[in-house]
């Protein structure tokens, strides 16, 4: 079993849909830090060290980012394409948590450069589906 | 007799000049009407996606939290509670399906660029191996005309059409006889005419004009589940094709769908034999 800690930003506005994924990503063994933002602003400022978070010392660049789409302030889409087009966060996985399975959304999704997407969990099987693919892209993070 | 007649053929050419600058006009008034028209059209199919978009919001969370109290704490909870927590989450996933039919209608864009050319068998085909299980468990007997045409149409929305008639023709089945689906088609110079033939319940008199409104559920057969979106979709299919639909029904006797597509030229050569 891995001992590795991994860092996992969550950004989501609905806090009954952070309860759900929460209980998803603790639902297992990997050892998981979670951070959770709320808006829009606040999480690029979180990412990109800027405002409130510029002088928090040396904290890791998360492992893994979830990531809603609609959210206050700037919604997901801005937010994918700051992180997919700066040099050096690139590379951090980002999961899109959505309600939409409308194909026009998720391809938008993908061409603003998600790595995958999910949709909200709210049955059983779906809390292990985002569990492990979670897992996948943490363990592929120290591969 | 000359001067007359020049005259009259001068006031002709006034009065046909009259009535074409007269018909250009309507013409254009029309055209600006229907743009109009498709302008808000589009603007209501945008807000009703927005609707149906926001209302699983609040969903998500409810299908949650029960899912996650019945997977994890059930054995724990009083056997009223737990029933009741049951019946909520039937009801939510009743409304999650009604929400999704509802994205699925406001998300029929019917374009011509996407038109194929296919044989209306292999749609067919297509369709019943989507139901393969429905049609099993019910023991339809189902015959399916040989003489079916090549249509142009967007493959996916067509294979919908099917789906939705055959499948509303299993829901309606009459319990005392052996339920039978009759797939046809017939021809003239404009269309391909196709139906969908049962031998169900039928539809009550009273319902046959709101038959392909939103929301409206065929009779009250009992143990049949649906949301009243199905047939909506496939007249907003139908329709976005360049056809009509409508069905003749008698109480107890059964059903027949009718739908037309309007013939293409690379459509009207001789029909492929199944």
């Amino acid at each position: 079993m891995s001992e590795n800690l991994y860092s996992v930003l969550l950004i989501e506005d609905n806090p009954d849909h952070v309860e759900l994924i929460r209980r998803a990503i603790t639902s297992g063994p990997l050892k998981i830090k979670l951070t959770i933002l709320s808006d829009g602003e606040d999480a690029l400022n979180f990412i990109f060290r800027k405002g409130k978070y510029k002088t928090t010392g040396n904290r890791p660049i998360p492992d893994l980012i979830l990531l809603d789409i609609k959210l206050p302030k700037v919604d997901g889409y801005e937010i994918l394409r700051l992180i997919k087009t700066h040099a050096k966060l690139k590379s951090i996985p980002i999961i899109v948590l959505t309600t939409s399975a409308r194909k026009e959304d998720i391809e938008r999704m993908y061409q603003y450069g998600a790595n995958s997407y999910i949709i909200k969990p709210s049955q059983y099987h779906e809390f292990v589906a985002l569990y492990e693919k979670i897992e996948s892209f943490c363990k592929q993070r120290f591969d | 007799m000359d001067e007359i007649g020049t005259a009259t053929s001068e006031d002709n050419i006034k009065v046909i000049n009259e009535l074409r600058s007269e018909i250009d006009r309507l013409t254009f008034e029309l055209i600006k009407k229907d743009k109009k028209l498709s302008i808000k059209d589009e603007e209501i199919q945008k807000h009703l996606y927005t609707v149906s978009h926001e209302l699983k919001t609040p969903l998500v969370s409810m299908k949650g939290f029960s899912s996650l109290l019945l997977a994890f704490h059930k054995e724990s909870l009083d056997k009223e509670v737990a029933n009741y927590l049951e019946r909520i989450n039937r009801n939510i996933l009743q409304m999650e399906q009604l929400i999704n039919d509802l994205l699925e209608y406001t998300k029929i864009q019917i374009t011509k660029a996407e038109f194929e050319s296919i044989h209306s068998s292999t749609i067919i085909e297509q369709a019943l191996s989507e139901l393969q299980y429905q049609l099993g468990k019910n023991q339809i007997q189902l015959e399916i005309e040989e003489n079916l045409p090549l249509v142009s149409c967007q493959r996916n929305q067509m294979v919908r059409v099917f789906t939705n008639l055959i499948s509303n023709a299993i829901k309606y089945s009459h319990k005392d006889k052996k339920p039978e689906i009759k797939i046809g088609y017939r021809s003239d110079e404009i269309f391909h005419k196709f139906y969908v033939k049962d031998n169900g319940v039928g539809i009550p008199a009273n319902q046959r004009d709101k038959l392909f409104q939103l929301f409206n559920r065929l009779g009250n057969k009992k143990g049949v589940s649906g949301t009243g979106v199905g047939l909506a979709i496939v007249k907003r299919i139908i329709e976005g094709h360049g056809g009509e639909i409508w069905a003749e029904s008698h109480r107890g006797k059964g059903t027949t769908f009718f739908f037309t597509l309007p013939k293409l030229r690379a459509a009207t050569q001789p029909t492929c034999m199944k």
